[in-house]
């Protein structure tokens, strides 16, 4: 893909621009700060930056994940679901006497099997990812319950755990669970450009009967991603307990599993699959988080927030299509 | 379209999309029944028949959907909106005469637009839904305050559209069983439905052909949302058939109905990669899961467990189900 941009740029005009849809959705939310900060003085503060930071951190980690799923042609439903048990598993393995940072390895350990479960269900059995995470959608959730029993718990206050993986801010602005994101966005991108998994899951994306053919182990590549969606939004999961302090057994569930695809979505991700940016994730869930507290500082309410977050992310989506469709790049299918 | 096999066997039951799903729905009732015997009743069988009746018409509209190679995720939050509208012009004064065919249209109105924008501005269907969802949801919720309303005067409309019992048999039953039967019928031995499952299986080869893919598609779009909107009013006014009021409830449906409309659709055969579907399997799918509920209560297993087994249930059937049909196929 990148050898293809380089060739296209010879003859470079505006629109070239455009085809690198970060470049869209930044504009996007670029405007979208301005033009809050100007109409609310209280936007632009520390304090503001570090609620939209916050929300859009976590977010983002899920996000990501999602990310990579969607270019190797797969999807997860089961993110929202996951993100509540981490905590809950990490909270039990504590209780029973282990080191806080071995209980964090092995929640996030589970969570790379329930990954891998969904895989394996998927790329080995068959099953459309759809259906597959759907199920474990309710059959995390259903845990998730069993375990914590329908009761909200108070996570263990150990320093400097608690403040690494949830609590601190950096210069009074920059929440922790921002540098995580912004740190395993560098990762996971670095990942999808440079690495060979990388290459291989735009590859099983774009064309899994060919990558087979040439000797990509497509199978192998979507488990493997399936096992980073599940493992960051446990992740996430688990630093958003740890900054708020307390566990809720409904917390994330299926707005934040919508939310991670709107994020990749926005972010310039083909659902189709073979195309996508780690960076578009990131900068789709900043939007999502201006958007949400720009309009609460605004006056408006959630309600409104919502409708607008609906309407955005179908308009950003079919702006990014038709887009791409200028430059011949065709994402159409009708 | 298969020849008639010489004998039937258990292979070519399993081959059938429904097989699995109605073994595994059989298996569980009589399982269910041995460890609780009132599980096997009437009273216990209404129980799921209200299930059934107010999921299993989304999940048939979903096949139509799933058959043309779409999906719809705003489907819940029709559900919730239409008894909403309907409520507000009956409030109005104008009643539930005026209130339920502009409920109707605005459900189709979603519908309209979840197809326009799939089709025309070719964003896909999972995000088109899934921002109409996101949309309705504040809707709902900026329409009604977030308060539900009581509708305590009974109409004869409200009669027609769920609220009344003929012969001890709420209509709501039958506006489920003829719209299952219909919609199979359509799906079937229809124009529109050989067009939706050749727009499905080959969308340029049936273009090619002189299918109007387009106008297939939003026409499926559009009868999930009204089928959506409709039966939420069936549900809303409910409280009609045992001598209370209607209730519209903008909380009612929602995700959950969403989930499980999808999750009846593919556990009772329909493929997702379109071209293919089964409204009885789609019948199928949702009596597992009332059965699913419905036994685990009565069992006394806890309600929270039953999300664990559901989940494991779609999973399961379904790789059988895949298992099962290339084992058939052998």
């Amino acid at each position: 893909m990148r050898l293809m941009r380089s060739v296209k740029h010879r003859n470079f005009s505006f629109w070239n621009l455009f085809s690198h849809p970060e470049v869209t959705i930044a504009l996007v939310t670029g405007i979208c700060a301005v033009a809050f900060a100007s109409f609310f003085l209280n936007f632009a503060t520390p304090d503001s930056a570090q609620v939209i930071f916050t929300v859009a951190g976590t977010d983002a980690m899920v996000g990501v994940g999602e990310t990579m799923l969607l270019i190797s042609g797969e999807l997860d439903l089961s993110v929202g679901t996951v993100f509540a048990l981490a905590p809950f598993l990490m909270n039990a393995f504590y209780g029973q006497g282990i080191p806080i940072l071995i209980a964090f390895l092995m929640a996030l350990l589970l969570m790379g099997v329930i990954g891998l479960t969904n895989g394996y269900v998927t790329a080995k059995l068959g099953v459309p990812a759809l259906i597959t995470t759907l199920g474990m959608f309710f059959l995390i959730r259903g845990l998730t319950l069993i375990v914590s029993n329908f009761h909200l718990i108070t996570l263990p206050n150990i320093e400097p755990f608690r403040s690494v993986v949830g609590s601190a801010v950096i210069f009074d602005t920059i929440p922790i669970p921002m540098v995580w994101a912004v740190g395993i966005t560098i990762v996971v991108a670095l990942m999808l450009q440079r690495t060979r998994h990388g290459l291989w899951t735009v590859a099983t994306g774009s064309n899994p009967t060919g990558a087979g053919e040439v000797g990509v182990n497509t199978v192998r590549t979507k488990i493997y991603n399936f096992m980073l969606a599940a493992i960051l939004a446990g992740l996430a999961g688990i630093i958003q307990a740890m900054r708020i302090g307390s566990a809720e057994p409904l917390q994330g569930g299926f707005d934040l599993t919508l939310g991670s695809i709107a994020a990749s979505a926005v972010g310039g991700t083909s659902l189709l699959g073979g195309s996508g940016t780690i960076i578009g994730t990131l900068i789709g869930s900043l939007l999502f988080g201006i958007f949400r507290d720009g309009l609460i500082i605004g006056g408006a309410s959630e309600i409104v927030y919502e409708m607008a977050l609906g309407t955005a992310v179908v308009l950003s989506v079919a702006l990014n299509v038709l887009l791409i469709g200028r430059r011949g790049r065709s994402g159409r299918q009708t | 379209m298969r020849a008639i096999p010489r004998k039937y066997t258990i292979r070519d039951f399993l081959s059938l999309r429904e097989g699995a799903v109605v073994l595994v729905t059989a298996v569980m009732i009589a399982g269910f029944t041995s460890l609780n015997a009132s599980f096997f009743t009437l009273s216990n069988s209404k129980v799921l028949a209200d299930f059934v009746a107010g999921n299993v018409a989304v999940a048939a509209a979903q096949v139509m959907l799933m058959v043309v190679g779409e999906i719809d995720l705003s489907v819940g939050q029709v559900y919730a909106l239409s008894p909403y509208i309907m409520y507000l012009v009956y409030q109005d004064g104008l009643g539930f005469k005026v209130g339920i065919p502009v409920a109707i249209l605005a459900a189709a109105l979603v519908g309209l637009i979840n197809g326009i924008v799939t089709v025309r501005l070719h964003v896909p269907s999972l995000i088109a839904t899934l921002g109409m969802g996101f949309f309705l949801s504040g809707f709902n919720i900026y329409i009604s305050n977030g308060w539900y309303q009581i509708m305590p005067e009974k109409q004869p409309y409200t009669a027609v559209f769920g609220g009344g019992v003929i012969a001890g048999i709420d209509v709501t039953y039958l506006w489920t069983a003829v719209a299952i039967i219909v919609l199979a019928i359509v799906l079937a031995r229809m124009r529109h439905g050989v067009w939706s499952i050749a727009t499905g299986s080959n969308l340029f080869g049936s273009r090619e052909v002189g299918v109007n893919i387009r106008r297939t598609k939003i026409m499926n779009f559009i009868l999930a949302s009204v089928i959506a909107g409709l039966w939420g009013i069936f549900i809303a006014n409910r409280g009609f058939t045992f001598g209370a009021s209607g209730v519209a409830d903008p909380a009612q449906g929602g995700d959950t109905l969403t989930l499980e409309s999808i999750a009846a659709a593919v556990i009772g055969g329909t493929s997702l990669l379109g071209g293919s579907g089964t409204i009885i399997g789609a019948f199928a799918g949702s009596l597992l899961i009332a059965v699913l509920q419905d036994g685990l209560i009565l069992v006394g297993a806890g309600a929270y467990i039953y999300q664990t087994l559901l989940g494991a249930a779609i999973i399961f059937s379904m790789a059988l189900n895949i298992q099962a049909r290339k084992w058939a196929r052998r």
